[in-house]
């Protein structure tokens, strides 16, 4: 029997952890995935379900259905054009198709080649449309095997180049009106040490993060850097934006006012390979053992990360990024989520600052495991806390 | 903060060196972090790292200092770590910081030897980096301020690059400044380093509130009378202080000048304490502290005068205020059946086999990227030739018998060559040596393969097989580990390498000797290196590989405004080629930017190669080894890139003239070369270039090349040409001529 899954508007991270949960239980097979337009109302949402999307194409040919009801094709391919979930439809599925119009016909160049052409998604909010006006989020994609690396990225190559180009991205995208100045006013350093991280983590995706337990990549694939912004006017919007994520809402709860405007951005790196703890072992068998329960790959994934742990022979001292990362997202004040395998990790710079380590999530009963690894990282962009 | 590598050889093992500064707004931890993520691939063979403190700070708990450097160990888990200080005028080094290197160098490297060399090498370096090292070919000679003739001459302001070289200079000198309040330069042109080092002397010893006067001497002392009176007063100057002076001299060869300046000075102030120190020494006749002996080792530039300099020598004066050559000569050298003789065989051999192709990457057998080569040499297509893998199996016949273990690194073209040898050996010996894949045969390696080496005695044997070696350094690296304490093997060791790619013949030669030495065992058993097929080529990498600075020019371009759309899809379409292919097939014949149907082609009788089939990247290979071969003769006036001031440049009738029928061959010459190999001196002569440039591009048949033209002015490798109204419209209305366009005003500007 084909799986079936409806991913409404209102899907929350729980909700989505279920789905995985049902996948990974399905096993391999064909599915189908309802897939509702607007899927922002919480964080890290598109991105999971981008995952969810790759674990069940994973698992055999998936049929999406766009399910925002109407038969306005041109809002359904402005949905997939325009968000990293609609992407990831496209990219992963091998039949997609509205609710009553039939297949989404892109015309024209393919949606991927246009995608790689722009650079990236960048996604307007329709309140914000207007001249000058921010976009609120930008997506910078590399497809494997097609364009591994993305045409925004021509020439850099080296760390300096990177860290230039992410800060001009975020500051030409989100640093005005409530984020304006925000460069300024978190310093040089803080500002640098997270940007190093970023490109450890992006390089990881292109080392690690699109190759499978045999070291061949992964096709199709998408990896992504994202950047978003997050603004919201009362705390209790930002602390429902953070439902599913005990977490999460405690930190929203202990740095947003209750009252007045504020705002996050966000970063997150994503890809959809076999996760850092069992690409590690790909090349690492050595450590095995220490994976066989929940608690031992936490300790391995904080390992991997927090020490000299390579699953490159020949070039050892990789993942010390992550301390200084984490110092960095406490000095901003930051909240890290990483989202590997079946391993759900984060670290807060309320509850567990000072700490070079990311905790497991608590969530109720067992997460399934999805495809690739998101690192999403929220900073606050409101002058009163950076 | 680039760090800089040494190889440091202790006798018979050469042990990697990486030396890098802590400037003092950076901490440690943002050293070590840069190191890693910009320079792990350059540093990945470190067995010394090196750290030098912020050149101002007096350092007096070492200890503490020590604690703050565990952010190196992180990242260079495997090596001997070090911080190079002082601490009140005194310099040293440390023992080693980290725990867990593989091997503790710590007695060597606390040596004064290692610091006298570390010195030397690193002042060495900024010399011969920069363009301070003057050299002249065979028949020209200078005549420099001193009145005498040389074939090399070495102006040693022109070091003063960067600000990291002047804090070195402080740094090294210090042990000479103690209570010192006054310095003065017998040359100008090194003033920037007296001033930097009166500034962070008087941050150094700020307890005891030094004030250090700087003044210079305008022109080269002869001694004339005129010349002392000029000197007075300057002296007189930072002979204000109660401290001693130092006098720094740029370079000393005969001590002519030092000798007129000591006698002067001493008669002007016979108590003051004055310090005469060099900053170079270029032979061993005069007595004077010097920072750096650029004499008496291996390679070093010959500065003895010449008491006649033979007829027919152009003689060019080296001015004695400036130190700058009086004139430039430039000359031109073109490509030549001489010039394309030595790799040729080669390239005749595997012409249309894709075992040349370009802007590729290399990985190992987990797929993890291993390096990037401009021009990649792919042993597994090079082993279709028969004759190749003929070559390879031969090699088993020169052993008596069945090697103990043959150990290869971690890539495909390694574990196909040891499945082909491995058969080998069986069927002739009945017999197959176990082998081993490995990246080094360091701490990686699990213990079982371990004991096995250590089981194997003196008279048993081992093959490292590689496909491709440029520098020798990854055999090198097997052969410390097979040393060590852990593996500590004694038998011998056959180096089989399909393809041997220095750089330099030199250079190989070297590393065949280090990898050949065996302590105690007569020539015949010695360790043994063999390669099948050997060519010298340039190792371009990413930094130097003409495709990814191409990416990098159609990134900037893209970033701008103001392009049409028919040309912005050009651009993308290129650039989705070059930043997918490396990872792939690498380019072959799509390496010229090329729109039409009908690419450039090699015609019969080429003097490159015979082949007329042969592969874009073929002929582009060919043409960069015979320009590397050009740039590695001996200096007789015709070495390609010979810097100031007798530059060589590649002929202006080899890249934009008819010397060449084929395109290909001019547009391949272009590729090749450099910029500073192309650009003229003569302003009469760029703009001979520049018109030909014109001519060329509004050839009908150029337009499929426009592209490529384009890449070549955005590069400055050509000139950017003078169109009129009409030649301008011609371009604009084609997408290529868009971007031709787009760099003739990009550059113009």
């Amino acid at each position: 029997m084909p799986l079936t899954l409806r991913i409404g508007k209102d899907a929350s991270l729980g909700a989505l952890e279920d789905k995985i949960l049902q996948i990974a239980h399905h096993g391999r097979g064909p599915s189908t995935v309802w897939l509702a337009a607007d899927t922002q109302k919480y964080f890290f949402e598109e991105t999971r379900i981008a995952s969810l999307l790759a674990t069940a194409a994973r698992a055999g040919p998936l049929t999406i259905v766009d399910w925002s009801g109407g038969e306005d094709s041109d809002r359904a391919k402005s949905r997939f054009r325009t968000t990293p979930d609609g992407l990831a439809a496209v990219v992963y599925s091998g039949d997609l198709r509205t609710v009553k119009s039939g297949n989404v016909d892109f015309e024209g160049r393919d949606l991927v080649a246009t995608v790689i052409d722009q650079g990236g998604l960048a996604e307007a909010r329709p309140s914000e449309i207007g001249k000058n006006a921010p976009t609120s989020s930008l997506t910078i994609c590399a497809f494997d095997d097609q364009q591994p690396e993305p045409l925004v990225f021509a020439g850099i190559y080296d760390l300096a180049r990177f860290i230039s180009k992410i800060q001009t991205l975020r500051r030409s995208h989100f640093e005005v009106g409530i984020g304006a100045g925000y460069a300024g006013r978190i310093g040089g350093e803080a500002d640098r040490q997270l940007a190093i991280f970023i490109y450890e983590l992006y390089q990881n995706t292109y080392f690690h993060g699109r190759r499978d337990s045999r070291h061949a990549i992964i096709k199709p694939g998408m990896r992504y850097i994202r950047l978003k912004r997050h603004i919201g006017v009362r705390q209790s919007q930002f602390t429902e934006k953070a439902s599913g994520f005990t977490e999460l809402q405690e930190y929203m709860e202990k740095t947003v006012p209750p009252k007045g405007q504020f705002a996050f951005w966000e970063v997150t790196v994503s890809d959809h390979g076999i996760g850092i703890v069992d690409r590690f072992l790909a090349t690492r068998p050595e450590y095995r053992s220490e994976a066989s329960t929940y608690e031992g790959r936490v300790t391995l994934a904080n390992r991997i990360i927090n020490e000299a742990l390579s699953s490159n022979l020949s070039l050892s001292g990789a993942g010390y990024g992550i301390r200084n990362a984490l110092a960095a997202s406490d000095k901003l004040r930051g909240f890290t989520s990483v989202r590997s395998g079946d391993l759900w990790l984060y670290h807060s710079s309320v509850t567990t600052k000072d700490t070079p380590w990311l905790n497991p999530v608590s969530v109720s009963g067992q997460l399934g495991r999805s495809a690739g690894t998101q690192f999403s990282m929220l900073f606050p962009l409101s002058e009163q806390y950076t | 903060m680039d760090p800089i590598i040494f190889e440091r050889s202790n006798g018979e093992q050469p042990i990697n060196v990486t030396f890098v500064d802590c400037p003092n707004f950076l901490e440690y931890s943002d050293v070590a972090e840069q190191l890693y993520s910009s320079y792990a691939r350059i540093t990945e063979s470190t067995d010394v790292l090196i750290v030098r403190a912020p050149v101002d700070r007096s350092i007096n708990d070492i200890d503490l200092e020590l604690d703050n450097m565990q952010p190196f160990s992180n990242r260079f888990p495997r090596a001997s770590i070090h911080l190079l200080s002082s601490s009140d005028f005194s310099i040293s080094i440390s023992k080693n910081c980290n725990a867990n290197a593989i091997r503790d160098f710590c007695d060597e490297v606390t040596s004064a030897d290692f610091v006298e060399w570390l010195r030397e090498s690193e002042l060495r370096y900024y010399a011969v980096r920069s363009s301070a090292l003057l050299s002249t070919p065979d028949n020209f000679s200078f005549h420099i301020p001193s009145g005498r003739c040389v074939r090399n001459f070495l102006r040693v302001g022109s070091i003063q690059l960067e600000r990291r070289t002047l804090d070195a200079v402080f740094f090294w000198l210090l042990p000479f400044l103690r209570n010192c309040d006054g310095i003065l330069t017998e040359t100008w042109s090194i003033s920037s380093i007296a001033l930097n080092a009166a500034r962070l002397l008087e941050r150094y010893a700020a307890n005891i509130n030094v004030r250090c006067r700087v003044d210079m001497l305008s022109t080269y002392h002869d001694g004339s009378a005129l010349l002392d009176q000029q000197m007075e007063v300057p002296f007189q100057r930072v002979c204000v202080g109660n401290g001693a002076v130092v006098v720094l001299i740029s370079a000393v060869m005969t001590g002519r000048s030092l000798s007129n300046l000591q006698e002067y000075l001493t008669k002007l102030y016979p108590h003051k304490e004055v310090r005469f120190v060099a900053i170079y020494k270029l032979s061993d006749s005069v007595q004077i502290d010097a920072l750096c002996n650029f004499f008496g080792y291996a390679g070093a530039p010959n500065f003895e005068y010449i008491d006649r300099p033979p007829l027919g020598t152009h003689v060019v004066t080296v001015d004695s205020k400036t130190y700058f050559p009086l004139a430039v000569k430039e000359n031109s050298v073109g490509l030549s059946p001489s010039c394309s003789k030595p790799n040729r065989p080669f390239f005749d051999k595997f012409a249309g086999t894709k075992a040349l192709t370009l802007h590729r990457d290399s990985f190992d057998s987990f797929n993890l990227l291993f390096r990037h080569h401009g021009i990649y040499v792919d042993v597994e297509a090079m082993l279709n030739v028969p004759s190749f893998r003929a070559s390879l199996l031969d090699l088993a016949a020169s052993l008596s018998e069945s090697p103990a273990l043959l150990i290869t690194p971690p890539h495909n073209a390694g574990d196909l060559m040891a499945r082909l040898l491995t058969a080998e050996f069986k069927s002739r010996y009945d017999k197959e040596p176990r082998v081993l894949s490995h990246p080094d045969l360091g701490p990686s390696l699990d213990a079982e393969s371990r004991a096995l080496i250590r089981s194997l005695d003196e008279n048993q044997a081992l093959v490292i097989l590689d496909d491709v070696s440029v520098t020798g350094k990854r055999l090198s690296r097997y052969q410390l580990h097979l040393r060590s304490q852990e593996l500590d093997f004694k038998g011998r060791i056959h180096y089989w390498i399909g393809v041997a790619r220095p750089e330099s013949q030199r250079q190989w030669a070297d590393r065949v000797m280090h990898l050949s030495y065996r302590i105690g065992y007569p020539k015949p058993e010695q360790h043994s290196v063999v390669s099948l097929e050997t060519v010298t080529l340039p190792d371009w990498t990413h930094k130097t590989c003409p495709w990814c600075v191409e990416i990098q020019h159609l990134g900037r371009i893209i970033d701008e405004a103001g392009i049409q759309s028919g040309t912005e899809r050009l651009i993308k379409d290129r650039l989705r080629l070059l930043m997918s292919v490396h990872e792939a097939e690498g380019l072959s014949n799509d390496a010229i930017w090329c729109l039409s149907e009908e690419r450039p082609k090699l015609t019969p009788n080429s003097l490159i190669m015979d082949d007329t089939n042969a592969l874009e990247s073929d002929v582009i290979s060919a043409v960069a080894a015979a320009l590397h071969h050009l740039r590695s003769i001996p200096n007789t006036g015709n070495r390609l890139g010979s810097a100031y001031p007798f530059p060589t440049l590649v002929g202006i009738d080899d890249h934009l003239g008819q010397k060449f029928n084929d395109m290909l061959l001019r547009l391949a010459i272009i590729r090749s070369s450099q910029r500073k190999e192309l650009t003229r001196w003569d302003d009469s002569e760029e703009e001979r270039r520049r018109e030909r440039v014109r001519e060329l591009l509004l050839l009908p048949e150029a337009v499929g090349i426009w592209p490529e033209l384009a890449l070549n002015i955005l590069d400055r490798k050509l000139p950017p040409p003078v169109l009129s109204e009409h030649e301008q419209g011609i371009l604009s209305s084609h997408p290529a001529g868009g971007l031709l366009w787009w760099a003739i005003q990009s550059i113009s500007k």
